[in-house]
């Protein structure tokens, strides 16, 4: 179907074993393919899930379904995925760092994204970022530390097992602030309302989400916790880096002076981890040929015209990478999430 | 903008597909919203709204009416409706029902929707007014109706509606995410899904029942002109229990804001509302009107209440504000300040879609009350096959899975059991209902309490619903101590004199 239909393949080519990799796709031809999502409709997952649908029906020639599966923080979603057959008809979309975590933490069922799920590639990275209400006073990093010399701050997240549970308590692991997490929100815009009430100091959010909401001044964004500025709208410009060359660890040593020397390492692990991004995966077991044909249908849907108009106008950021970028990426946040985890279980038993 | 045409017919044929859906139990308009929105992807964004706020309208009188008529609800939020729908068609009353329950939705939408346009200007200002204290708040309100709908052993009841919380404490614990209760199955560890649950517990049981009764039509009659009962009776009623509607439609609406929760939460809120307040002098359980009333006039005002957090923050209060949030940021619509000032027209339209698709298909509901009412007096013996088959192609329907439809069957085969034995049902559903809000709000309350963040006293929307709680609870007791001294039974609701409540009825304690 891909090369029938004359679809460029970007960063691959049809070398030996073409003819049986096209046999492969040939089995995907007009076949019902499961799309998961561990997430409600309305969410980022969703929305990717639904741009992505008609543009990868177009290039596998096959019909997709997909099928919200909410709850446990997209493990179900994942495991059910993990579980089905290997035969390219359960696909998905994933919270690689929410799931690289999970597994790490040995929440139960949570499949390991290295062994029981393969990826496919990338849609999209996440671009946390800390954020506080806009009249909270805390505009800064600075004023967040000078509040906390006062007293114990109070940070709200869904869960324990949510990476931006991760990004507060590595943040606050690193400027030595003394953080009281309240957990069980329903969703991160009721975290984000209780921000803006005033219940609670800061959170990490999504820049991407939390866009109306910055853009009109109820919430500021104090830090981005990654390497280079994620550009994704004036109001975060200027926002200070948490790591990389120009971030606030290399330029404001200072301020994370009570984390040590490591405190540069620990904040590059964590951008590190976080970076992984909306992964898209298949079980375990794909046979390999059927596996380069999803791949190759995946780059061709995502790198297409079509698609990226469809994105823009959605205002939903991509960040594509094929199969072998994310295989890298995935072996470095594994590494990475090693060095942050002392510092999340700690944080996970002071909220117990 | 809406009723130009050929805008106008996106919402009318919104409504009569989301009413054909919506008839059989576990497919409603939700999952025909995602069917939609892979085929509109293309379109522009005003045809997208008018056809999605249609779909989210017009799928809740249809539901209502596979609860009164089979005791099947379309969709977990017409659950409510089943105490005392079902119970009216049994006793040959089911067009007044289903002419209620047509009422109050048109009647409910609307007031949800006028109060939804009169509250865009202060959106901001007033939905996050609404935070925990008074979610908890809310969720006390509807359990403590559980002392009211308790009939028979009140030691009974309360082991119901203990045994519902428990159950409703299944999956994630909201303070450590550690699971509970799952019993190592991958299954439980999101809960206990409500759908498998009400049609085991209603549909399945009862058809069990009506198979071990005898019985050989639902509402013992064999031909359509036995029936009493009229679709005009059960509109005037919602007139002659105005103070109740006004009531039910604003528990609907504000409860509707809640996400997640929502249009289930409200219905039985104000079921429960309406059980309490009419104290001794109601049947509530054996087919008292104000039972359907309630929880539809709620159903429907909850859309207006959903559509409000959704459009202002982003936060959907029922399953198709859910998918509407989905469609709306697909087109690039981004709720918040954007959508309610320079794009407030689209915003518009979405309202006047459900309004409209609101009314159309509680007008077209009434005008097929003759024909639906049919099936009650259709034969069981042709009728239970079928209903059993729905009960489990809506339980595989509402997620695909299996596992769903044997909850069905053994919650049935439970249902059945308290029926026979007298446990009453309605004290376990609404518990287990909701349990999970009652407890994710204690908890996120008392945790902000003890941090200072929020002093519960000095908040004016918890005080006020304090106050009316406590204030509602006193004059249930009141009334209940008056009557008890002084009042005979009084006329039903409707004007007429109360049914002799059935057989089964009585032993299953509702």
């Amino acid at each position: 179907m891909l090369a029938a239909c004359g679809i460029p393949m970007l960063g691959y080519s049809w070398p030996e074993g073409s003819s049986s990799r096209q046999t492969a796709c040939d089995v995907m031809e007009g076949a019902r393919i499961r799309w998961l999502v561990g997430y409600s409709p309305g969410g980022g997952y969703d929305a990717y899930s639904r741009l992505i649908e008609p543009v990868l029906e177009r290039a596998l020639g096959a019909k997709i379904l997909v099928d919200n599966i909410p709850g446990a923080a997209g493990i179900i979603a994942a495991r059910t995925l993990a579980n089905a057959p290997a035969d390219g008809r359960t696909l998905g979309i994933i919270d690689g760092p929410g799931l690289l975590l999970a597994n790490r933490r040995r929440v139960a069922s949570a499949p390991d994204l290295q062994t029981e799920l393969v990826p496919l590639g990338r849609v999209a990275r996440l671009h946390p970022m800390l954020v506080t209400a806009a009249g909270s006073g805390l505009m800064t990093i600075e004023d967040l530390l000078a509040r906390a010399r006062s007293g114990f701050l109070v940070a709200g997240v869904t869960a324990t097992v949510s990476q931006n549970f991760v990004n507060c308590a590595v943040s606050a692991h690193l400027l030595g602030i003394d953080v009281r997490f309240v957990t069980g929100f329903p969703g991160s815009r009721e975290v984000l309302l209780a921000i803006i009430r005033g219940d609670l100091d800061f959170t990490s959010a999504d820049g991407e989400s939390v866009r109306s909401e910055v853009e009109s001044e109820k919430l500021v964004p104090i830090l981005q916790i990654a390497r280079e500025p994620f550009g994704l709208y004036s109001a975060i410009d200027g926002v200070p880096m948490l790591a990389g060359e120009e971030g606030i660890t290399a330029r404001r040593p200072d301020l994370f002076a009570s984390a040590g020397s490591g405190s540069r390492e620990m904040a590059e692990s964590l951008v590190s981890f976080t970076s992984l991004g909306r992964l898209l995966v298949g079980p375990a077991g794909l046979p390999a040929q059927l596996r380069l044909c999803l791949e190759e249908g995946l780059s061709s849907a995502l790198g297409g015209p079509e698609f990226r108009a469809s994105a823009a106008r959605a205002h939903r950021s991509l960040a594509v990478a094929s199969a072998a970028e994310v295989r890298r990426e995935l072996a470095t946040a594994a590494s990475a999430i090693t060095r942050v985890l002392p510092v999340v279980e700690e944080a996970v038993r002071e909220v117990r | 903008m809406v009723f130009s045409w050929p805008n106008i017919l996106y919402p009318v044929a919104g409504t009569l597909l989301a009413m054909v859906f919506s008839f059989l139990p576990g497919l409603s308009g939700v999952t025909l919203m995602a069917l939609a929105i892979p085929l509109t992807f293309q379109w522009q964004p005003l045809p997208v709204l008018l056809l999605f706020g249609a779909l989210v309208g017009g799928a809740t009188f249809m539901g209502s009416a596979t609860a009164i008529l089979l005791n099947i609800p379309g969709t977990a939020p017409n659950a409510a409706t089943m105490f005392d729908g079902y119970p009216m068609a049994r006793q040959g009353r089911a067009k007044t029902a289903l002419g209620c329950s047509a009422a109050a939705s048109a009647l409910g939408s609307t007031f949800g929707v006028l109060v939804l346009v009169a509250l865009i200007p202060l959106l901001a200002v007033l939905v996050p007014l609404l935070g925990p204290p008074e979610y908890l708040m809310l969720a006390i309100w509807g359990l403590t109706t559980i002392a009211t709908v308790i009939r028979g052993s009140v030691l009974k009841g309360l082991a119901m509606a203990g045994i519902g919380l428990m159950l409703s404490f299944v999956g994630f614990d909201p303070r450590s995410g550690a699971v509970r209760y799952d019993f190592g199955t991958l299954y439980l560890q999101d809960g206990l899904s409500l759908v498998p649950v009400f049609l085991g517990i209603f549909a399945v049981a009862e058809s069990i029942d009506l198979m071990a009764s005898g019985r050989a039509t639902i509402s013992g009659s064999t031909r359509l002109d036995q029936l009493g009962g009229s679709a005009i009776e059960g509109v005037r009623s919602v007139f002659r229990n105005f103070g109740l509607f006004v009531r039910s439609s604003l528990i609907g609406t504000v409860v509707g804001t809640i996400p997640g929760l929502g249009g289930t939460a409200a219905a039985f809120v104000a079921y429960g509302e309406a059980a309490r307040s009419a104290g001794s002098g109601g049947h509530f359980g054996s087919g008292d009107i104000r039972g359907v009333l309630a929880p539809e006039a709620a159903n429907d005002a909850k859309d207006g209440g959903a559509l409000l957090s959704t459009l202002a923050f982003g936060l959907p209060g029922s399953a198709g504000t859910a998918l509407l949030l989905s469609v709306l940021t697909l087109h690039g619509i981004r709720p918040g300040e954007q959508l309610m000032t320079a794009e407030l027209p689209l915003a518009f339209a979405l309202i006047w879609s459900l309004f409209l698709s609101n009314w159309l298909s509680s007008l077209v509901g009434l005008s097929l009350v003759g024909p639906l009412s049919r099936l009650t007096v259709a034969p069981t013996s042709r009728l239970l096959p079928p209903i059993l088959v729905l009960a489990a192609a809506g339980a595989f329907a509402y997620r695909g899975r299996l596992a769903d439809v044997w909850l069905t069957f053994s919650f049935g085969l439970i249902g059945y059991a308290m029926k026979r034995y007298g446990w009453p049902r309605v004290a376990f559903i609404i518990a287990l209902v909701l349990g999970p809000m009652f407890e994710l709000n204690l908890y996120l309350t008392l945790s902000l309490q003890r941090l200072g963040r929020i002093q519960v006293w000095t908040r004016p929307a918890f005080l006020t619903l304090a106050v009316l709680l406590a204030l509602t609870l006193w004059l249930a007791r009141s009334r209940t101590g008056l009557i008890g001294r002084t009042i005979r039974p009084r006329a039903r609701s409707d004007g007429k004199s109360p049914p002799k409540p059935e057989k089964p009825l009585e032993g299953g304690g509702e």
